[in-house]
């Protein structure tokens, strides 16, 4: 991680080497370690130092773009000398201009935050998961499992005049416990400002455990229609598919979003509401974004009724908006994306969502979900680590795994309680968001698996 | 970085490391310094929508102590660097040493020295950014032409990999790699439906170990009509019907029916529950290994770190192994597994095929599917299949993937299908989808077409460990029949 002062003095060597009217410098500067579990023990460690600069120049209406991972001076005039002969033979593009100020707080955790989880040690993690792996091996389960920590800082710089310094950081244990034949059980604990302490770590393990003995040698379930009792992994999940299918400007602008022309309307229950929200203290994204501008809290969902999508500059000229500060990387193929999405709590306990669910199935996480049609973001996947069928409110087995095939637009619209307790997950390819769980009155179980 | 002048200082540079890493009680270790020279050109809708260019140059050290790993890297070559990486490596090891049942003990090798260097016709770094831009435009504009086609896009990349590798036996290895891919994609909205054709397949294209020819032989721009006029004639297409068909796969699809299915499931380390806590285990349990039944006679699955043209062609693997071919499916029997030095000596093999590899110098190396395809059958050209497949659905194009943690329920979905009447592709038909279970599944397979429809498929993002690491791969294949099929 690099400080403000030494990110702004990278930036303005680069300024003043560079011959173009206008010059983008990005510095990416991240540090953490981590430990992968397997047989009750470490099989995996590794401690990562990375650094990255992104440059871009405007030269003659044409953009040119560089990278490199190397902050010396004879490596950034490499890079900027790249970036400038690439502007000189790329067709021209039509970017807004670079931006000129420095508006809004730049967000993110402290410094110091920062530096705690880069330095949140592979012998301090080993002694916060020492009574875990112990136990393990005592009661013959198979544990694994990934615990990383890790700090990063973030600049956005322009000639123009526009400076943006941040830090972000993260800590997350999951852990996947196995008690053969077919018993498989997840925790998982995720922060984004500070570490985890042993509690935490602690809980992670209780509860893979418990999902694992619970789960042992489960029954064979007809593949069908059933409510469904879905704990905040798998809703994650799913949130995360809407918002890949549609709650970004690119899919909203060409048609192929669930609210596309939809703005305004009902599209999902209107017990359901998403929001992007950097600013959360769960979260504590970044300000700021890849064009310098501020990072806006965005309704997307308001009560079930499609309110906006994200937006950056050149998606939002294209739409005749303003932007919402989600660029990534210009230019963008794939457009502005939310990626600190919030499902809003609701009213229900924890402790009543079984009686909720009445008769249905309780499931803990899904696996390798993706994406079939994105209309109407139909989905495929299968149910993992805890799988169990519930009657009369109460857990009366452990099912063997199903698949799903179904539309979450037409699944999120049957929704018959939302947990009032929001929990930051992380989903299976990456992004945190911050979800309650969810019974739903209808989900599309279409084969079965025999484990 | 030139190759002479970085093999000179990196050797210093690497016996250094390596001497503190053996000092403070390392039984192995080995130091890899990496440089990736990237370009990435992208237009959508006539417009610039990529260019990245640059280059990535890093070091890492991999630690045994005490049958523990310990692996640490960074984007640093100094002297300095290699022996803090190399303390840290062995700190982090030892810690973990005391909880590890089964130590870690690598099969043996003899020490390896040499090069390798991937055979290409034309470097596409030497061709200008300008000429690229064009070819890419110009398949953009072929590409539009029609209110319904909401995005359109084309896109070309490449990449040079060096790699120096020195390890503590006396290992010295320098590797140059390039690849080079290409494709298109383009969506039409309209109809209630959104239909996406891509060419020559998903994913960016189709991937090889080859330069710049392999662009201009794909020919997008002559391609680029047909593939939009399928993507209209799509939005109004009969949907795929469902119920038990038999199904022709073409050559993409099957590329990735054989890395989900036949691929992911024999790595040894996923198999022995080293992958549990992300992408699930296997049903290719040890006691299978030599009789079970993984498919039909005729499927034979053989992996292959020497093809020619195969993204994951190497002199040697991040353990230093040297480059093998060996079955993992012969004849339908189940025959090997993927194994590198460590998971070798847990399945008693005297030695590694040499399928480790990292993603770059940040992560530790992880056993990886290698190049590894279905060999060809007797079933002729693919028309010859068609001729006598009367009623058979061909589905074409990657869409959707989707398998089970256990890697045998699986469902995918193709960009397109067509029903085959009279010995040709006849109905078009969209969102085709089929499910099944591995076994049963190749076990179904009772028509391959001929070496003449043998082509390779790249597989340029798989994803595995924690933290995730991508790795490039090819699956070369040709059309193959599987009877009576579910389809969703």
């Amino acid at each position: 991680m690099i400080s403000r002062e030494r990110a702004r003095e990278i930036s303005d060597f680069v300024f003043a080497a560079s011959p173009a009217a206008e010059t983008e410098v990005i510095l990416s500067s991240e540090r953490g370690n981590s430990i992968r579990l397997a047989e009750c023990a470490p099989s995996e460690q590794n401690a990562l130092e990375e650094a990255q600069v992104w440059i871009r120049v405007v030269r003659d209406g044409k953009q040119g773009r560089s990278t490199g991972t190397s902050f010396s001076e004879t490596a950034l005039k490499r890079c900027l000398d790249q970036a400038w002969e690439a502007a000189a033979l790329a067709p021209p593009v039509e970017l807004p201009p670079l931006e000129s100020e420095s508006r809004g707080e730049d967000g993110g955790i402290s410094a110091e935050q920062a530096e705690e989880l880069a330095e949140h040690g592979q012998e301090t993690k080993l002694a916060q998961l020492a009574s875990y792996l112990r136990k393990g091996m005592e009661e013959g389960l198979q544990l694994t499992g990934f615990y990383e920590t890790r700090g990063a800082s973030t600049t956005y710089a322009t000639s123009a005049g526009c400076f943006r310094h941040g830090f972000t950081g993260k800590a997350s244990f999951s852990s996947t416990a196995i008690l053969d034949p077919g018993g498989a059980g997840v925790g998982s604990g995720l922060a984004q400002t500070s570490t985890l302490g042993d509690a935490q770590v602690h809980e992670v393990g209780r509860v893979a455990i418990s999902k694992a003995k619970a789960s042992r040698d489960p029954k064979p379930l007809d593949p069908g229609e059933y409510p469904v009792l879905l704990e905040p992994r798998a809703v994650g999940d799913l949130l995360m598919f809407l918002a890949w299918a549609g709650l970004g400007a690119r899919p909203f602008l060409d048609g192929s979003s669930f609210l596309s022309d939809k703005i305004g309307e009902k599209v999902l229950s209107e017990t359901l509401s998403i929001v992007d929200d950097v600013w959360d203290p769960r979260l504590r994204g970044l300000g700021f974004d890849y064009e310098g501008q501020p990072t806006q809290r965005v309704t997307l969902v308001e009560e079930g009724v499609a309110r906006a999508v994200v937006f950056d500059r050149p998606t939002a000229r294209e739409a005749g908006r303003e932007t919402t500060g989600h660029a990534g990387l210009q230019p963008s193929p794939s457009g502005p994306f939310p990626s600190s999405l919030i499902l809003s709590p609701g009213e229900t306990e924890s402790a009543e969502l079984l009686g909720v669910l009445d008769k249905g199935i309780l499931v803990t996480q899904l696996h390798y979900t993706n994406l079939m049609d994105p209309s109407n973001v139909t989905v495929t996947g299968l149910t993992r680590n805890g799988t169990f069928l519930v009657e009369g409110g109460e857990i009366v087995s452990p099912v063997q795994n199903l698949r799903f095939t179904m539309s979450l637009v037409e699944a999120f619209s049957q929704v018959r309680a939302v947990g009032r307790e929001g929990r930051l997950v992380e989903a299976f390819f990456g992004g945190a968001t911050i979800v309650p769980p969810l019974v739903l009155d209808a989900f599309h179980f279409t084969s079965a698996t025999e484990f | 970085m030139s190759e002479k002048r970085g093999s000179s200082q990196y050797e210093a540079l690497a016996m250094e490391g390596l001497e503190q890493a053996k000092a403070m009680g390392a039984s192995y270790a080995d130091l890899r310094v990496v440089e990736e020279e990237t370009r990435c050109l992208g237009v959508r809708m006539g417009r610039v929508s990529q260019l990245s260019q640059g280059a990535t140059l890093g070091m890492a050290v991999r630690v045994l102590v005490e049958g523990a790993w310990g692996h640490a890297a960074a984007p640093d070559l100094s002297q300095e660097t290699a022996l803090s990486l190399a303390e840290r490596a062995c700190r982090a090891a030892r810690a973990g040493a005391g909880y590890r049942k089964t130590p870690a003990i690598l099969a043996p090798l003899a020490p390896q020295v040499g090069e390798f260097r991937s055979p290409y016709e034309e470097d596409p770094f030497e061709v200008s950014i300008e000429e690229q831009f064009a070819l890419l435009m110009e398949t953009d504009r072929l590409l539009g032409g029609d209110p319904k086609i909401r995005s359109r896009s084309a896109s070309m990349d490449f990449l040079r990999e060096r790699n120096w590798f020195y390890s503590s036996e006396g290992s010295k290895l320098f590797q140059e790699t390039l690849r080079s891919g290409a494709g298109f994609s383009v969506t039409a909205v309209g109809n209630g439906e959104v239909q996406t054709r891509s060419y020559p397949a998903n994913f960016g294209g189709n991937f090889v170990q080859r330069g710049y020819e392999h662009v201009r032989a794909l020919d997008l721009p002559g391609h680029a009509e047909e593939y939009r006029d399928q993507a209209l004639a799509l939005l109004t297409a009969d949907p795929c019907p469902s119920g038990t068909f038999d199904l022709i796969l073409g050559g993409g699809q099957l590329a990735l029916q054989i890395h989900e299915s036949v691929g992911h499931p024999n790595e040894f380390d996923r198999v022995l529950g080293f992958e549990a806590d992300l992408a699930g285990r296997s049903f290719v349990t040890p006691e299978k290994r030599g009789n079970f039944r993984y498919g039909s006679d005729i499927v034979n699955l053989v992996a292959d770190s020497g093809l020619e043209g195969g993204l994951a062609t190497l002199g040697w693997d991040d353990d230093g192994v040297p480059a093998q071919r060996w079955h993992v499916v012969e004849a339908g029997i189940h025959r090997n597994y993927l194994t590198n030095r460590e998971f070798a000596t847990r399945l008693g093999d005297p030695q590694s095929f040499g399928a480790n590899r990292a993603w770059g110098w940040r992560y530790p190396p992880q056993i990886r599917i290698p190049n590894l395809s279905l060999m060809p059958g007797e079933a002729g050209r693919l028309d010859d299949l068609f001729a006598e497949s009367e009623g058979a659905i061909f589905f074409d194009t990657v869409k959707t993937w989707s398998i089970d943690q256990m890697r045998l329920n699986f469902q995918f979905t193709c960009e397109i299908a067509w029903e085959i009447k009279g010995g040709r592709r006849a109905r078009l038909l969209r969102n085709p989808t089929y499910q099944g279970m591995t076994p049963q599944f190749w076990g179904s397979c009772d028509a391959i077409c001929g070496e003449e429809e043998w082509r390779l498929w790249g597989v340029p993002n798989c994803g595995k460990g924690q933290p995730m690491q991508l790795a490039e791969m090819t699956h070369a294949c040709s059309p193959a029949r599987f009877r009576r099929t579910t389809l969703l």
